[in-house]
């Protein structure tokens, strides 16, 4: 199960870098009003910037044998409040895109979240036994 | 069959009662002190100066002192005030996590670290979106929230190194 947890973390990953590569790279996407559109660009800046220092930290520690319950609780609770800000606030600036990366990324985010957070939890019990 | 009465249950009174709950730290409000005294001076001067900080901001947002320094006022974007709405309520989230992670005594230095890293992303992606937006010259806002951000964030960093060497003093004895 926890195997599982980790590879939809890493799948859910992988495809938020590589949407955001396309995104920032080929200024499809659409927002309503300029001002808008800076916002979900910073905003996505730093998001894809998020989630690549989160996965090397995450993999360096892993590697390394360091302790990872901190980490994937920082991970968990930031991944959290980011899909509230994009839930309650930015679904009415950011675009929904007609690409099938945009579409897999909406798809596994739910489950992300439920398995980063099972990662989570299970990580604090591991580390506690 | 035998029916059980539960009237005639012996119940613990209202005296009773209280005298069990009294030492449990969930109903006792002094806990926070109690456990702030255990703590440095350096702690506990932390952690007043983040109340303090709070509460100003509490009541520069009230009066509407904060308004003209938003990024909402620049833009008219909705959704800057929305966003600004929910970290609100984050931020109030978090110290009412913190204050229950110092209340128990437990897990202090965890929660800190975890509000710390979520405060860095809000100081972050706030600053980013104030240059890109604020016009030309106006520097003031910035400045202010750049210093509030990063005076917080300092005091928390303070917190939990703090917290670090109590614990570790702690592990020694």
């Amino acid at each position: 199960m926890l195997k599982v947890a980790q590879a939809i973390c890493y799948l859910f990953a992988s495809l938020v870098i590589a949407l955001f590569t396309l995104i920032l790279k080929s200024d499809t996407f659409e927002p309503r009003t300029a001002s808008a559109a800076i916002l979900s660009q910073d905003l996505s800046t730093i998001r894809v910037w998020i989630v690549v220092i989160g996965l090397s930290v995450y993999s360096w520690r892993a590697a390394s044998g360091h302790s990872l319950r901190l980490t994937l609780s920082v991970l968990t609770v930031v991944a959290w409040i980011m899909f509230f800000e994009d839930y309650l606030v930015l679904d009415k600036v950011l675009f929904v895109a007609q690409h099938p990366l945009a579409t897999a990324v909406q798809v596994t985010r739910p489950a992300f979240l439920l398995a980063v957070t099972y990662v989570a939890f299970k990580q604090w019990e591991l580390e506690d036994a | 069959m035998k029916k059980t009465d539960s009237s005639a249950e012996p119940r613990p009174s209202k005296e009773e009662i209280d005298a069990l709950l009294k030492d449990m730290p969930l109903f006792d409000l002094k806990s926070v002190r109690n456990t702030l005294y255990k703590r440095s001076i350096r702690f506990r001067l932390c952690w007043v100066v983040l109340m303090l900080l709070t509460l100003s901001y509490v009541m520069g947002w009230f009066s509407g002192a904060l308004l003209p320094m938003m990024a909402s006022s620049f833009t008219n974007l909705e959704a800057d005030y929305q966003l600004h709405q929910l970290r609100f309520l984050i931020g109030f989230l978090m110290i009412a996590a913190g204050t229950i992670a110092i209340n128990f005594d437990r897990n202090i230095e965890p929660v800190f670290i975890g509000i710390f890293w979520v405060q860095l992303y809000f100081h972050l992606s706030g600053t980013l979106r104030l240059v890109r937006t604020l016009p030309e010259g106006e520097t003031f806002s910035l400045t202010t929230y750049t210093v509030i951000q990063s005076t917080i964030l300092l005091l928390m960093l303070w917190l939990i190194i703090e917290e670090r060497i109590y614990q570790r003093n702690l592990y020694r004895l």
